[in-house]
């Protein structure tokens, strides 16, 4: 499996690391009495939504990794999760997003992945 | 035939972490076996692997047909769409419900259903899951089909 390339930075930019993790319970709430709870699956995936700070050339480098190696975003990748700075198997849950900053070499760029149920 | 005594349990618990996994099993004997399991990950269950896939079951209707109901799943990878449409006859379907704490244990097992009216596109695969319908068969009459008489055909 390719890897996330090891010249963009993997580590999100502070304060703009979100995770959403899939609801694995199954509820039936009665009228009266306490909720039934079951599981649904064995595992869940994860979503992490965050930022990064890209000058243009790591920006080149990320939109080639998306469009040529990923086949814009189709094929999953190894990520360090950046909870526990384990690699695990993400993918793009999203296309990525930039954004312009005051410097003219500088983005902001927004990455939403989804880390592979394990 | 009675439940698994964990099955009783597990069935009136009020919470159980563990899920209710259906198995889909697709068979024919002009293809190879595929195995599916509705989870985010794969399983093994009695010495075979059951890949991790999302299919959607429709419920039986309660009316006075025979009963039926659909069956849809990813066709992403194109192979099985592509072997359903090389086969001859039906696959044979078998579903089972099994308890993620149980994985060679099977609660509940529907064998022999034929997955007929196949609608393949490129994302999805639909088809209807029947039985066979025994008194519709003319006496006397035998279709040497390559699900009832494997061994006169074979695999390509």
């Amino acid at each position: 499996m390719v890897a996330w390339p090891g010249s963009l930075p993997a580590t999100p930019l502070i304060d703009s690391l979100s995770i959403e993790t899939d609801d694995n319970v199954l509820r039936f709430k009665p009228d009266v009495g306490a909720e039934i709870r079951r599981a649904r699956y064995t595992a869940v995936s994860e979503r992490f939504s965050f930022s990064l700070i890209l000058t243009k050339t790591e920006l080149a480098t990320l939109k080639n990794f998306y469009k040529t190696t990923l086949g814009n975003g189709v094929t999953s990748f190894d990520f360090t999760d950046p909870t526990t700075g384990t690699t695990a198997t993400f993918s793009f849950s999203a296309p990525y997003g930039v954004q312009s900053m005051a410097s003219p070499d500088l983005f902001s760029v927004t990455i939403t992945l989804e880390k592979a149920a394990a | 035939m009675p439940l698994p005594t964990f099955a009783q349990a597990w069935l009136q618990a009020r919470e159980s972490a563990d899920a209710a996994l259906i198995f889909l099993t697709i068979y024919h004997p002009m293809m190879e076996t595929f195995r599916f399991v509705n989870n985010p990950v794969a399983v093994v269950s009695r010495g075979d692997t059951f890949a991790a896939c999302y299919f959607v079951l429709g419920i039986l209707p309660d009316n006075d047909q025979l009963p039926r109901a659909t069956l849809t799943f990813p066709n992403v990878d194109r192979i099985i769409g592509i072997k359903l449409g090389e086969i001859v006859g039906p696959p044979q379907i078998t579903i089972e419900v099994v308890s993620s704490a149980y994985l060679n244990e099977p609660i509940m097992r529907a064998a022999r259903l034929k997955l007929q009216s196949v609608d393949v596109d490129p994302l999805v695969l639909t088809g209807e899951l029947s039985r066979v319908d025994d008194g519709q068969e003319a006496c006397g009459t035998i279709r040497v089909v390559p699900a009832e008489f494997p061994a006169l055909f074979r695999a390509r």
